[in-house]
């Protein structure tokens, strides 16, 4: 029976080479985006899960302060209890470092207190490696570090060099009294380690008084709980697992958008497959009778058709993996950028494709061609030996699936919608909600399909217009073959439709709050938080220099640090709120009587208000190093800058509460009629030889955010394209099919007098049955998923709410591209079947 | 009327195919009506099947997706000239053939014997010069058979076209006035008779290829395989 397999099998990919190349290439290609999103998010996340676990070494846990940083008393404290755990302080901080000319480099400056180090870390003990002098000029010399090989080698430093750090505020020179190698995988996760002495670090981060963390070894659950009731309120332990996994909480929600996108690449691969596989059924329906007739079980034919869907599966998982590690070489780069615009700041390891990126491949592939064989085997099986004999082709026959099937996807559509009932913020949810949609609107394209071939018909009938009429009649008669073809378009289309009406509805709306919010003149920040992501503040001589400058009109100083809130931690914004709030756009607030009172109310971000349920007039308690203090939230404001949410309350509160006096970034207006750009370029020649910050108008500001903004959702609009590439083959496969189908009556029609051009009006015709249909239930669905995305997926994932408007150029584009993919996709068949001599299709009969 | 004899592969259908210009041959001429038509484009050839060629197949291939009516109106769809006069013309050759109230029905609808009547009647609508059959009882019972060659005679008569007709059947034959039979491609005799039964007397083109054979033959192949 196998060798019958792989004789009938093979046969028929050989005699439909083509129609096998495209189906293969739809299913790798959806292999492919799903594996090189995973490998390239991998890669990043990667390199940053590799980094801390290999700082934190033997250690297995660390203490944080859930507002940011550790007074040194209180690890004191902790020593003074004498607890039988060992405990290593730590400063840990981005920097840039430079030597000599060069451009400086993201590096990491960790102050270690190399005696409580011995029990956790084996590479902060390298004081055997130096010789007494480096050693003694470390511990007790003020700006001496010692750096590792790899990053001496970028810098092209040494022993004996000087290098110049930017560190929070300001910049500051260090020597380097010695370059150590660390050894075995740490090598490439630490090549950007700068270490210096706990002392020392302090004061090159002007934290005196205060440790970033403290790490400790915890081997036993009863050792965890016995530190965890030794930590004053405000300190938590954090496993090396929870903090190695911090970056993928921070991007949680954009990885899962990614994912969720590239997975539509695959869902549209299973109609593909379903399409070729039927094709293929349709195509046999003879000899499938004739096996059955010569003794072939349902079981036999089922596992003929089983062994295609493997043969497509396994072509599918080869060239989509392969083509996947390709593609995933050259997203890693876009995908690391966005996370370092947005995130943290990451360098990317190298891609590799690990066994769990094949095993996805493989199982997405295997997924897709066996989900999309399932029907075609059962109609394989139970193909009726009488089907041998079957003299003439039934006219219309899908008339009733076609309506069973607009019942189904209007049940799967209600279901869809259902789920925003459902008591669940999850993204998952929405996803899920927008699958079901668009399964839901794949469902009804066949009754559509049909619905649109009988107006074609009605309209061609009367004008004599034979060739539509012939495409209008083979397009409905094959609805199980050109339904799937309209429907794998369609969700294609309706994934670019939502997604770019989506992102353009978001860019507009970021726009617009960029305006209202950057509304100022001249935007002044540290270097190392505007360009890498790197928590830092102004020197305050800057910020007394810039608020004395006399073009200045108003200066508003924003300082943002982190507190606890429902014991999360979450990012704290003191600012002029009174003045700030003339522009800044509020979802809701207390009624126009209330009047913000800086001492007692606060603002929350509408992300902050989704996650927490917090409510305009509602009490919140921040705890403060005076102690609890509680507020009331004024209002809820509109904030695309955070999607962990965030609480802006008065400066001068802030201030005093946790006795902060500190500035992240000010907004500054000017008089009237003075030049912002040119400002903003005297200011920062003047500065930046003392100090590490950036000087922008705030017009640079908000194109610099809009370009972060297209470079973040040009992948996902590289997906939707990818898509489209995958409905293309299933598109392209399903033309060639029909026409083959329809060679007889091309043949007849040619004997009776039809012309060539006839012919590719005809052939055309199809297409553009199948194309149009796909882009006009396209437009709708795809504008119902931009809502969904917008209103449930957006706002479940990020928080925010952006208001939807519909694109119709963008279905006016669809239907464009979809004519064109159409006149593409029946360019072959056309000349196939005109070229094909009549006399050939007419005398097999 | 001329009947096509010969075994399985003798060349019939592929004398037919040439005559009716859905192949081409590889070498010589085909002429029909004083044109040669392996010197016409696909353009031309395909005005030249509509408007002066007929068919009917074996299997009579009528198109699936379109209604008996419509199947018979195909060559004037074509040239969408279907004018209320022909739809008349359409609906009158239905009901002369027994289909007057088949005109709506989808060639699945219909017997064997109504489909090939449907062939019929689509390949002399429009009234050719030539029409061409290709055993066209071949898929039809005894009864339908005779009914199928009573009207080919029938249209032969009234409508003047010449009918070349391949056929296994000696009765299909006996229809005809001249007999050819085919080996291997070449004319391995040809027979003038008087066709049985006698048909009802009328002048019609077909007295061309009923002569003794100086008279211009309307359709003429001329190659090394199929010889004249």
């Amino acid at each position: 029976m196998i060798r019958l397999y792989v004789a009938l099998t093979f046969g028929h990919f050989r005699r439909h080479r083509l129609e096998f190349l495209l189906c293969v290439l739809g299913v790798a290609l959806g292999v492919a985006v799903a594996v090189a999103i995973d490998a390239a998010v991998g890669a990043c996340v990667g390199s940053f899960r590799g980094a801390v676990q290999s700082l934190a070494e033997r250690s297995t846990h660390a203490i944080f302060a859930v507002d940011g940083v550790i007074r040194d008393q209180r690890y004191i404290d902790l020593l003074n209890r004498k607890l039988p755990i060992a405990l290593a302080p730590m400063i840990n901080r981005g920097v840039l470092a430079g030597a000599g000319a060069g451009d400086p480099i993201v590096a990491r400056l960790i102050g270690v207190d190399v005696f409580a180090e011995k029990p956790l870390r084996g590479f902060t003990q390298f004081q055997s490696t130096l010789d007494d002098a480096a050693r003694r000029k470390f511990l007790t010399e003020p700006n001496q570090v010692v750096i590792v090989d790899s990053l001496a080698r970028r810098l092209n430093a040494k022993a004996g060099d000087i290098l110049h750090l930017t560190v929070g505020a300001h910049r500051v020179d260090v020597h380097v009294c010695g370059v150590i190698a660390i050894a075995g995988v740490a090598r490439t996760q630490l090549s950007d380690l700068i270490i210096a002495d706990l002392a020392t670090a302090q004061e090159l981060t002007d934290s005196v008084g205060f440790i970033d963390r403290i790490d400790t070894r915890l081997d036993a659950p009863a050792q965890e709980r016995l530190l965890e009731a030794a930590l004053p309120p405000g300190l938590e332990l954090r496993s090396t697992q929870q903090q190695s996994t911090s970056l993928e909480d921070l991007i949680g929600a954009y990885r899962l958008n990614l994912g969720a996108l590239s997975l539509m690449a695959s869902f549209v691969a299973v109609f593909i497959v379903y399409n070729s596989m039927l094709i293929s059924v349709r195509q046999r329906a003879k000899s499938l009778g004739i096996l059955r007739c010569l003794g072939a079980s349902q079981r036999q034919l089922g596992g003929l058709y089983l062994a295609e869907g493997i043969i497509f599966a396994s072509v599918g998982s080869i060239v989509g993996v392969l083509a996947g590690g390709a593609l995933s070489r050259g997203l890693v780069g876009y995908i690391a950028t966005t996370i370092n615009d947005l995130y943290a700041s990451v360098r990317p390891a190298p891609v590799t494709l690990d066994r769990a990126a094949i095993f996805k491949g493989v199982a997405i592939s295997f997924g897709s061609c066996l989900l999309g064989s399932m029907v075609p085997l059962y109609q394989a099986a139970r193909m009726p030996p009488v089907n041998a004999f079957q003299p003439t082709e039934r006219h219309r026959a899908a008339g009733p699936a076609a309506f069973r099937l607009l019942g189904a996807g209007l049940a799967v559509l209600a279901a869809g919608w259902g789920i925003v009932l459902l008591p669940s913020d999850s993204p998952k949810m929405g996803f899920a909600m927008a699958l079901l949609i668009a399964l839901g609107f794949a469902l009804v394209c066949p009754w559509l399909t049909r619905a649109a071939c009988a107006a074609v018909e009605a309209v061609a009938r009367p004008m004599q217009w034979l060739p539509a009429r012939m495409a209008a009649a083979g397009v409905g008669r094959s609805l199980g073959i050109t339904g799937v073809a309209v429907a794998a378009t369609m969700l294609a289309m309706a994934m670019n439709i939502s997604v770019r009406t989506m992102v353009f509805s978001f860019r507009t709306s970021l726009a617009s709050w960029m305006e209202q919010r950057f509304s100022s003149d001249i935007f002044v920040a540290p270097e190392l938080l505007v360009k890498h992501k790197i928590d830092a503040t102004l020197d305050p001589r800057a910020v007394q220099w810039v608020a004395s400058q006399p073009q200045v009109k108003s200066v508003i100083r924003y300082r943002m640090r982190k507190v606890e809130l429902q014991g999360r931690s979450t990012a704290l914004v003191g600012t002029n709120v009174r003045e700030v709030m003339r522009t800044l756009p509020m979802k809701t607030a207390l009624g126009s009587r209330a009047r913000f009172d800086p001492a007692g109310d606060l603002l929350i971000s509408e992300p902050l208000a989704g996650r927490t349920r917090l409510r305009a007039g509602d009490i919140v308690t921040l705890p403060t190093p005076g102690g609890q203090r509680r507020f009331r939230v004024f209002g809820v404001f509109f904030d695309f800058g955070n999607e962990r949410g965030q609480i802006m309350l008065d400066g001068a509160t802030l201030a005093s509460a946790w006795n902060d006096r500190q500035v992240n970034s000010m907004h500054v207006t000017l008089f009237p009629g003075l030049d912002a750009d040119k400002i903003a370029a005297q200011w920062s020649s003047a500065l930046r030889p003392d100090y590490p910050i950036v000087v922008n108008s705030s017009r640079y500001v908000r194109s610099d955010v809009m370009a972060m903004f297209d470079r973040t959702f040009a992948v996902t609009e590289v997906l939707t394209w990818l898509a489209g590439g995958v409905a293309f083959c299933g598109l392209a496969g399903s033309l060639l099919a029909l026409a083959l189908a329809r060679q007889r009556d091309y043949s007849v029609l040619a004997a009776v007098g039809m012309t060539g051009r006839q012919t590719i009006a005809w052939v055309l015709g199809q297409g553009a049955i199948i194309a149009w249909t796909a882009a006009i239930v396209a437009s709708a669905a795809g504008t119902l998923l931009a809502f969904v995305l917008a209103y449930v997926v957006q706002y479940r994932s990020f928080g925010w709410s952006i208001p939807t408007s519909v694109q119709p150029r963008f279905w006016l584009q669809n239907l464009l591209l979809a004519t064109a993919a159409a006149g593409v996709a029946t360019i072959y068949p056309a000349i196939r079947l005109r070229r094909a001599p009549p006399a050939g299709a007419l005398r097999h009969e | 009327m001329l009947a096509l004899l010969g075994r399985s592969g003798s060349g019939k259908s592929t004398l037919l195919n040439l005559l009716g210009a859905v192949d081409l041959p590889t070498t010589g001429a085909v002429m029909i009506g004083g044109t040669d038509i392996s010197k016409l484009s696909q353009e031309q050839l395909a005005l030249f099947r509509r408007r002066r060629l007929g068919f009917v197949f074996q299997s009579f291939h009528l198109l699936p997706s379109l209604t008996a009516f419509d199947n018979v109106a195909t060559p004037w769809l074509l040239d969408r000239a279907l004018t209320a006069q022909r739809k008349k013309e359409v609906a009158d050759l239905l009901a002369r053939l027994g289909l007057a109230d088949k005109g709506r029905r989808y060639p699945d609808e219909l017997s064997g014997g109504q489909q090939q009547r449907v062939a019929l009647a689509r390949a002399v609508v429009h009234r050719p010069e030539l029409l061409l059959a290709d055993e066209p009882t071949g898929n039809l019972d005894a009864q339908s058979g005779r009914e199928i060659l009573d009207l080919l005679g029938e249209l032969h008569r009234e409508f003047g076209m010449t009918v070349v007709m391949a056929t296994h059947s000696p009765q299909a034959a006996e229809r005809c006035e001249q007999r050819i039979t085919l080996e291997d491609g070449r004319v391995k005799e040809n027979r003038l008779g008087t066709p049985t039964p006698p048909p009802a007397p009328g002048a019609s083109a077909s007295d061309d290829l009923r002569g003794s054979g100086t008279a211009e033959p309307l359709a003429a192949v001329t190659s090394p395989e199929v010889g004249a």
